[in-house]
């Protein structure tokens, strides 16, 4: 029985070095026949005993020496091929032992490559030799923060917030926008369900904005008790959103601002091409809702609305499957900013990589300036040849030129009049 | 299935709490650490002058010299070298502007070095007897001698706080080894793979005991430092300060070519990491041990420690203490000692494990103690990343036997050090190919 296995062994050894051209080392041997470290030792040096009985030149060897190297240089541990065996073996004082390392068929011999298949595998046989210590810890996983909710039991709880403020000018107006917040949530979560409120909200939203200076104490009151009930109600309903809602009610105040950033950190989960499309569908959202209270008694500009609905029918577009998006198109009032995203790779190192988002830019003149400096510089450059002391003027200098030129060009004796 | 046998493994203790713990606080100026230093050895010189010269010459401070006016007195105070060569801030600053480019020195000694004793109030300059070559700033030590009226100490005798007291190590029946390796500079690993590989072969057993030595009562391996790199990463010359830094991602993969290496150790051994000069770490003394989250596959063992450089620990009742080596490195700049194994020596007479800190060696701004001063004498002291291996015994004025050893860089000698806790001998195991 024992001859029967050995010879079987012997025989997928064979197989391994000449049929399947591998590196066959001691490990690799004991791994893929499954016996101990010694018994693959002595297959292998069976197995080159008889190769060297047959002087088949078609194998080639590495051995490894070990012992006491000369002039008490202490113990060497060497790798050496089977034609400088010798050179190796006079390095040594004393050689307590010499094994087969690696048989392999073939000319070349790569010792990274050596080195790569016998590396202790940690879902394999294991090392022999094992530390009490070498047992892996209980790990415990981190869990995220949860996300913010972004629905009207926020509103709501700004409303009560903005309710306790002392009355001021300042709180009049807080409540004003509020109440216009509150009467929006309300028309966007009561459309379906509540007309008669939804009806009710709408009206009182829009008179605080048409007076907004005479607030009455009766009003600021009968305002407060409807918030108070609204926010009731809203907190009814979405049963699921209160306890969110005492979370969020101690957290900082909240504003449309903070409900955009907060929209912002859920849409920078998603894709690129999302965030595009949710940073495109913020603004003209934003747009949208105010000219929906505002426009049809306040507004002046008869254009907002087309470009709203522009952007609206760009909105509506872009959920249509588009392939890449192109850099270099930077949405109007946009501006680019690096912001680091910091997480877990699949091999579980942390990464840290700069993305690039679209913020809205504070002020359009800065724009208008950063676009006018080279040609400003140019500008003056000409006018500095002319000394002309009409180059003082920095920022606007191609449109006040324009003015001017527009001015002169009135009529020609103011032209020469002011020379 | 071959089956895996148990190594043998020892109490092991980490002793090295005040370094790893230490808070960083940079609102203190440095020279507290000198007054601390000098407080925390003046009991320890006390006790050497009573032994030494025992009462026959009175003990002055330095500010009284002059008032009173002893014929010989003892003085104690910390010595400060003033070298011409030293680098200063205020010299590049002012050689910046010039277009001749100054000679890059690595050895500031020089004949005209002086050295000086200051306490807390008044400093004096040393003349004749005490060696200017073999000494550093920072030494803490009694001297007899006299003061002149013109701000100099003449030396007859000197005296340091010498090696402390010794717990007596425990005898073993059987040997015990502990490896040291250092600087394994895994950024430049291609060059040397296969000797990496034998080295993980013959601790893991996987060689059996041809080496002649019995793998299975290896105990312990310790990384001294500069694991990632030897060599400090290479800086764009560039004004811009973002734009020095180098483009290429060798650090990180030479990071995870660390944690691999560090897996194929901790399945089957303990294994002890220190930070060295140029590993992921605070770059100033005391280093704190390296963040596990560097090592997602390693850090999973019990068998991975990260631990703080200097470290210090008891295995098997043996107490080991060392560096990555930069404090032997700073006072082989600042001194004639040339021999790392000497440079050890003094520091045990010293009694300090690091006397350059702060003047030439980073270190935080310690305020109310000085970590660095060396508490109890220790068996084996070490210092990683040195260019050849060696090793000796030292004797103390107490009879203390302390093992000095000096571990080579692995990734210039292929050597790896092994110590035997039985004899506390230490000899070299070279991992060559052809």
């Amino acid at each position: 029985m024992e001859s029967t296995a050995h010879d079987s062994q012997y025989q997928r050894l064979k197989e391994l070095i000449y049929d399947e051209d591998k590196i066959v080392t001691t490990t690799s041997l004991a791994k893929e026949l499954e016996v101990p470290k010694s018994d693959a030792q002595y297959l292998l040096d069976a197995f080159v005993r008889d190769t060297n009985k047959t002087n088949s030149e078609d194998l080639y060897l590495t051995f490894l020496i070990c012992g006491k190297l000369l002039n008490n240089k202490g113990v060497g541990i060497y790798l050496a091929e089977q034609n400088k065996l010798n050179d190796k073996r006079s390095l040594f004082d004393n050689i307590s032992g010499e094994i087969v390392y690696s048989v392999q068929k073939g000319q070349h011999i790569d010792l990274n490559v050596i080195a790569s298949t016998n590396s202790v595998s940690e879902n394999g046989s294991g090392p022999p030799l094992i530390s009490k210590n070498c047992i892996k810890r209980t790990v415990r996983s981190r869990k995220l923060p949860p996300v913010q909710a972004t629905d009207t039991a926020k509103n709501a709880a700004i409303c009560i917030k903005n309710s306790k403020d002392t009355s001021t000018g300042k709180s009049q107006n807080t409540l004003q926008q509020n109440g216009k917040d509150c009467s929006q949530s309300s028309q966007k979560q009561n459309k379906p369900k509540q007309g008669g409120i939804v009806s009710f909200f709408a009206k009182a939203a829009s008179k605080p904005l048409q007076n907004s200076v005479t607030l009455t104490n009766e009003n600021k009151t009968s305002l407060k008790q409807k918030i108070e009930v609204f926010a009731e109600h809203t907190a009814k309903d979405n049963n699921q959103e209160n306890n969110e809602n005492k979370q969020i009610t101690t957290e900082k105040k909240m504003d449309i601002e903070n409900q955009d950033k907060d929209t912002k950190v859920i849409n920078d989960q998603s894709t690129s091409k999302k965030r595009k499309k949710d940073n495109k569908n913020k603004g003209p959202n934003k747009k949208r809702k105010r000219i929906q209270e505002v426009c049809d008694s306040d507004s002046s500009d008869i254009f907002d609305n087309d470009e709203n609905e522009d952007i609206i029918e760009m909105s509506e577009d872009e959920p249509a499957p588009t392939p890449i998006p192109i850099p270099v198109a930077v949405p109007k009032n946009k501006r680019r900013k690096a912001v680091d995203k910091t997480y877990v790779d699949d091999e579980g190192f942390y990464v840290t990589t700069t993305e690039y988002i679209y913020e809205t830019a504070p002020e359009d003149e800065e724009k208008d300036f950063s676009r006018q400096k080279p040609v400003d510089i140019i500008q003056s450059q000409k006018k500095t040849e002319n000394t002309a002391l009409e180059t003082k003027p920095t920022g606007h200098k191609g449109k006040v030129a324009k003015k001017q030129t527009n001015v002169k060009q009135r009529t020609l004796m103011s032209f020469f009049k002011k020379n | 299935m071959p089956q895996s046998s148990e190594r043998l493994s020892l109490d092991y203790i980490n002793l090295s709490q005040k370094w790893s713990e230490a808070v960083p606080n940079y609102n203190k100026q440095y020279f507290n650490i000198y007054i601390v230093r000098l407080k925390e050895m003046t009991k320890l010189l006390e006790h050497r002058i009573e032994k030494k010269w025992g009462k026959t010459y009175p003990v002055c401070k330095l500010h009284k010299l002059s008032e009173e006016k002893h014929a010989k007195c003892v003085v104690l105070g910390t010595i400060f070298k003033n070298q011409k060569l030293k680098p200063s801030i205020l010299k590049q600053l002012a050689e910046g502007n010039q277009l001749v480019p100054q000679p890059i020195i690595t050895h500031f000694t020089d004949k005209s070095d002086q050295l000086y004793i200051e306490d807390e109030l008044q400093r004096y300059l040393l003349v004749s007897c005490l060696q200017c070559d073999s000494l550093v700033t920072g030494i803490s030590c009694a001297l007899l001698g006299t003061g002149d009226d013109k701000g100099r100490f003449v030396v007859e005798d000197y005296v340091f706080a010498g090696f402390r007291e010794q717990v007596p190590r425990p005898l073993f029946e059987d040997s015990a080894y502990v490896v040291f390796i250092s600087g394994l500079d895994l950024i430049n690993s291609a060059k040397f793979a296969i000797n990496l590989q034998l080295l993980i072969h013959w601790i893991s057993g996987l060689v059996g005991d041809l080496s002649g030595i019995e793998t299975s009562r290896i105990t312990r391996v310790i990384i001294t430092g500069n694991s990632v790199r030897n060599t400090p990463e290479p800086v764009k010359p560039s004004i811009s300060l973002l734009s020095r830094l180098p483009d290429s991602n060798e650090t990180f993969e030479a990071v995870k070519l660390l944690d691999k290496f560090l897996l194929q150790l901790g399945q089957t051994i303990d294994v002890d990491v220190m930070p060295g000069t140029h590993d992921p770490s605070n770059h100033i003394l005391p280093q704190k041990p390296m963040h596990y989250c560097m090592f997602p596959e390693a850090s999973v063992y019990k068998s991975v420690n990260q631990v703080s450089n200097p470290y210090y620990y008891s295995v098997g009742g043996i107490k080991i203490l060392g560096t990555s080596g930069q404090p032997v490195d700073d006072i082989t700049k600042f001194s004639e000692i040339t021999d790392p194994l000497e440079g050890l020596e003094y520091c045990l007479k010293w009694n300090h494990i690091a006397p350059t800190a702060p003047d030439t060696l980073g270190c935080f701004p310690f305020y109310e103690s000085d970590p660095f001063i060396i508490d109890d004498c220790p068996h084996v002291f070490f210092a990683g990343n040195q260019k050849e291996f060696s090793s000796r015994e030292c004797i103390g004025e107490d009879g203390q036997k302390v093992t000095l050893i000096s571990v080579p860089k692995f990734s210039e000698t292929l050597q790896a050090c092994i110590l035997d806790l039985k004899s506390l001998h230490c000899h070299p195991i070279t991992f060559q190919t052809s």
